[in-house]
C-alpha cells in the first residue's frame, strides 16, 4: 500500500492541482482538502522594479485575464501619482475591462464548463472537452469561440495585442480610440447578445437536467464580498466594497478598497501555497467568504442594463427567503449574467462620444509612497498593493487575488461533494468529474492565484484515517 | 492567387522563445504577395475563423528540444488532441478549423530549437542563424504555395 506522495520541487514549479480525501476509522468522508502546490513569487522578484514597469509585469501573471491585472496595477499608480484620470482614459479602461469579462466567462462556461453539463459527467473523459461538442453541439460551439473572439478584439483593437498589452498606465493610457474602429466592433453586438441569452437559456435547462446533483455543488452559509457601484448598481471597474451574509443582510457597505487590509486576513495552511483570505471581524476559518460573479450579483441592488437586470431578478428567486444565492453552482448563471451585462454594457461605450477623446493620461511625479488598486477581475475582486520609493522603485508589493480569496469555499464545495459521492474505496470516474466540476463553478486561475505556470491537472487521493493512500486518480 | 497565413508566436521577453515572432517580422518584411503575417503570444481558439481564409497557414514556434529545425506538415486525424486554453497547439487549431468550418487549409509547422530561454529580449547567436535558415525555407514554400493559380481563374482571369 502506498504513501501519500512528497511533492518534489519540479512539480511544484510546474504546478498542479490535488484533492486528498480523507476517510475516518468507519471509512466515512473526515475531510477533503483542495491543494494547490505550485509556486512562482511574482511578489518578490517585482520589488526593485519602477512602479510604472508593473502594468507590463503583472500582466504577464495570466494568459487569460491579464488586462485585469494591467487596470488594477494602473490603478494603484494613479494612486501613487496622486492623479484624477481623464474621463476619456477612465471610459476607456471600463471598456477594456469588459472585454476581459467577456472573453474570460466566455471561455469559462462555452469552453470550460459546458461541457460537463451538456455531456454528461460520466462521459468519456477524452471526449469531454471543447472538442467533444463539435459533433452533436457545433453551433453552440462555434458561438462560443466567436463570442471569447469578440472580447479579444476588443482588447486587441484598445491595446495593440489580444494578449498582455502594456496599454493602460498610471494616469491613463496610452494610446486613445480608433474611431475608425467603433462600427467594426458595434457590428458585433447583435450576435454577441444573442449568443449569451442562447448561453443563458442552455444554463436553465441544464438546471433541470441537474437538479440532482445541485443541492450538492457547494450549497453553504458563506459571506459575499465583492465592488458595488455607489448607487448599489453591479460594478467591474470602481466602486466600494460591501460584504453580505449568508441570510442577505448587508454587514458592512461602502468599504474604501484601499484599505482592503483592515477588513481581510491571509491565513496559510502548511499543504497548500495558495493563502486562504477570510473577513476579519469573523475571524478564521469562519469568516470564509466568495467573490465572483455570485457575489457580485448577490451584493449589488441591481443592473443597469434591461437584459441583465431582467435576468439578475429572475436569479434572485432561486434564493427565495435568503435573499442571496448560496449554492456554488449557480456561479455559472451569474457568469452569464454578467455576459450579457458586458455585452449591453460595451455597446453603451461604444457609442458613448466621450471614449473618442484624446485627452487620455494625467502626468505626475511621485507623490505618494503607496498606492492600492482594485477592480473586479473576471474570478472576483482583485487588489495590487504597491510601496514605492521617491523615484518610484517598488519596495514592497501585495497582491490579493480572487481564486485565492475563493480558496476555503473551494475547499468546503470539494468536502460537500466528496461527502456526497465517495462511497468505499474507489474513486470513480463519475466522482472524480464531479469534483473537478465542483471547482470549475469557481472558474479558478491558479496561475494567478498562485502566480504560477501551469494548467490544471487534477490528482485525486483518497485517504484512510491512518493517512495511507487506498486509491488516486491523475489527469 | 491563393493566399496565404504565416503565425509566428512565443514570448518575445524569454529570449529564443521569441524567435517564432522574430521569423514571422522577417517574412513581413518581405512583402510577399498574397501573404498576411501576424504575431501572437500565444494560440488562441478565437484564431480559428481566421484561419479558414486561407488556403495555406504556417505556425513558427520556438521548440525546447529536437532538431535544430524541423517543418511537418499537419495530417487531418481523428484523434482530439489534448490542450489547455494556455496552450492551444495548431494540430487542435487545425480540428477545430476542419470540423467548425469544414475548412481544407494546408497546414505546415515550422520548428526551431531555442538554446536560452531566460528573460531577455536577444535572441542568442546560433538561434539567430536558425532564424536566417528558416526565414529563407519559409518564403521559398509560400512563393511556391501562393503562385498556384486556380485552374479557372488560369482560364478567365
Amino acid at each position: 500500500m502506498s504513501r501519500t506522495i512528497t511533492i518534489s520541487p519540479v512539480t511544484r514549479i510546474e504546478g498542479h492541482a490535488k484533492i486528498t480525501i480523507h476517510l475516518d476509522d468507519q471509512g466515512i468522508v473526515e475531510d477533503a482538502r483542495f491543494h494547490v502546490n505550485e509556486f512562482r513569487g511574482f511578489e518578490k522578484f517585482c520589488e526593485g522594479r519602477l512602479m510604472w514597469e508593473m502594468g507590463g509585469i503583472t500582466s504577464r501573471i495570466c494568459g487569460i485575464c491579464p488586462t485585469s491585472h494591467l487596470i488594477t496595477s494602473a490603478k494603484a499608480g494613479d494612486e501613487i501619482l496622486a492623479v484624477e484620470i481623464p474621463e476619456t482614459a477612465e471610459k476607456l479602461r471600463r471598456l477594456i475591462t469588459l472585454a476581459q469579462w467577456l472573453q474570460s466567462h466566455a471561455l469559462s462556461f462555452f469552453h470550460l464548463s459546458s461541457p460537463d453539463y451538456l455531456l454528461g459527467f460520466d462521459s468519456d473523459p477524452a471526449k469531454r472537452n471543447i472538442f467533444g461538442l463539435l459533433t452533436d453541439h457545433k453551433e453552440f460551439a462555434k458561438r462560443g469561440i466567436r463570442m471569447r473572439k469578440f472580447g479579444q478584439e476588443i482588447i486587441e483593437v484598445l491595446g495593440g495585442r489580444k494578449i498582455h498589452t502594456p496599454w493602460a498606465v498610471a494616469g491613463g493610457v496610452r494610446e486613445p480610440f480608433e474611431a475608425s474602429k467603433k462600427d467594426y466592433l458595434l457590428n458585433w453586438i447583435p450576435e454577441a447578445k444573442e449568443t449569451a441569452l442562447l448561453a443563458l437559456d442552455v444554463l436553465k435547462k441544464i438546471h433541470v437536467k441537474f437538479a440532482k446533483d445541485i443541492p450538492n455543488f457547494g450549497n453553504f452559509r458563506s459571506l459575499f464580498v465583492g465592488l458595488v457601484a455607489k448607487n448599489g448598481a453591479l460594478e467591474y471597474y470602481d466602486g466600494l466594497l460591501r460584504v453580505k451574509d449568508a441570510a442577505g443582510n448587508t454587514i458592512a457597505d461602502k468599504l474604501d478598497p484601499a484599505r482592503y487590509f483592515d477588513y481581510f486576513g491571509e491565513a496559510s495552511e502548511q499543504w497548500s501555497y495558495l493563502k486562504f483570505p477570510y473577513y476579519k471581524p469573523l475571524g478564521y476559518p469562519e469568516g470564509m467568504y466568495r467573490v465572483g460573479p455570485l457575489a457580485r450579483v448577490n451584493n449589488c441592488d441591481f443592473i443597469d442594463t434591461p437584459l441583465a437586470e431582467a435576468e439578475r431578478v429572475l436569479f434572485k428567486a432561486i434564493a427565495a427567503d435568503t435573499l442571496v444565492v448560496n449554492n456554488s453552482f449557480y456561479f455559472h448563471y451569474a457568469r452569464l449574467i454578467e455576459l450579457l451585462f458586458s455585452v449591453e454594457k460595451i455597446e453603451f461605450l461604444l457609442n458613448d462620444p466621450a471614449i473618442l477623446g484624446t485627452n487620455i493620461r494625467s502626468k505626475a511625479m511621485i507623490n505618494r509612497s503607496e498606492g492600492v488598486g482594485a477592480s473586479e477581475a473576471p474570478r472576483g475582486t482583485l487588489f495590487h498593493h504597491y510601496w514605492v520609493n521617491d523615484d518610484g522603485v517598488l519596495q514592497k508589493v501585495n497582491l490579493v487575488i480572487a481564486t485565492a480569496q475563493n480558496n476555503l469555499a473551494m475547499n468546503r464545495t470539494v468536502h460537500q461533494i466528496a461527502m456526497r459521492y465517495i462511497d468505499g474505496k474507489k474513486i470513480t470516474e463519475g466522482i472524480l468529474n464531479r469534483l473537478e466540476a465542483g471547482i470549475r463553478c469557481y472558474d479558478p486561475c491558479l496561475s494567478c492565484s498562485t502566480h504560477a505556470i501551469g494548467q490544471m491537472p487534477l490528482h485525486v487521493q483518497l485517504l484512510n484515517a491512518q493517512n495511507e493512500v487506498l486509491d488516486e486518480v491523475k489527469r | 492567387m491563393k493566399k496565404a497565413l504565416v503565425i509566428g508566436y512565443g514570448n518575445t521577453l524569454r529570449s529564443d522563445d521569441g524567435v517564432g515572432v522574430c521569423i514571422a517580422n522577417n517574412i513581413a518584411s518581405l512583402d510577399l504577395p498574397g501573404v498576411e503575417v501576424r504575431t501572437c503570444h500565444q494560440l488562441g481558439f478565437e484564431l480559428v475563423e481566421d484561419l479558414v481564409s486561407f488556403d495555406h497557414v504556417i505556425f513558427v514556434d520556438a521548440a525546447i528540444a529536437g532538431d535544430a529545425t524541423s517543418c511537418r506538415l499537419i495530417v487531418p486525424t481523428e484523434v482530439r488532441p489534448l490542450v489547455s486554453e494556455h496552450n492551444v497547439t495548431p494540430e487542435a487549431l487545425q480540428v477545430m478549423a476542419s470540423e467548425l468550418f469544414g475548412a481544407k487549409t494546408d497546414m505546415h509547422v515550422f520548428s526551431v530549437r531555442g538554446e536560452m530561454f531566460e528573460f531577455g529580449w536577444e535572441i542568442s547567436p546560433p538561434v539567430q542563424q536558425r532564424a536566417i535558415e528558416v526565414t529563407d525555407k519559409i518564403s521559398a514554400l509560400l512563393r511556391q504555395s501562393t503562385q498556384t493559380v486556380p485552374l479557372t481563374d488560369s482560364i478567365f482571369g
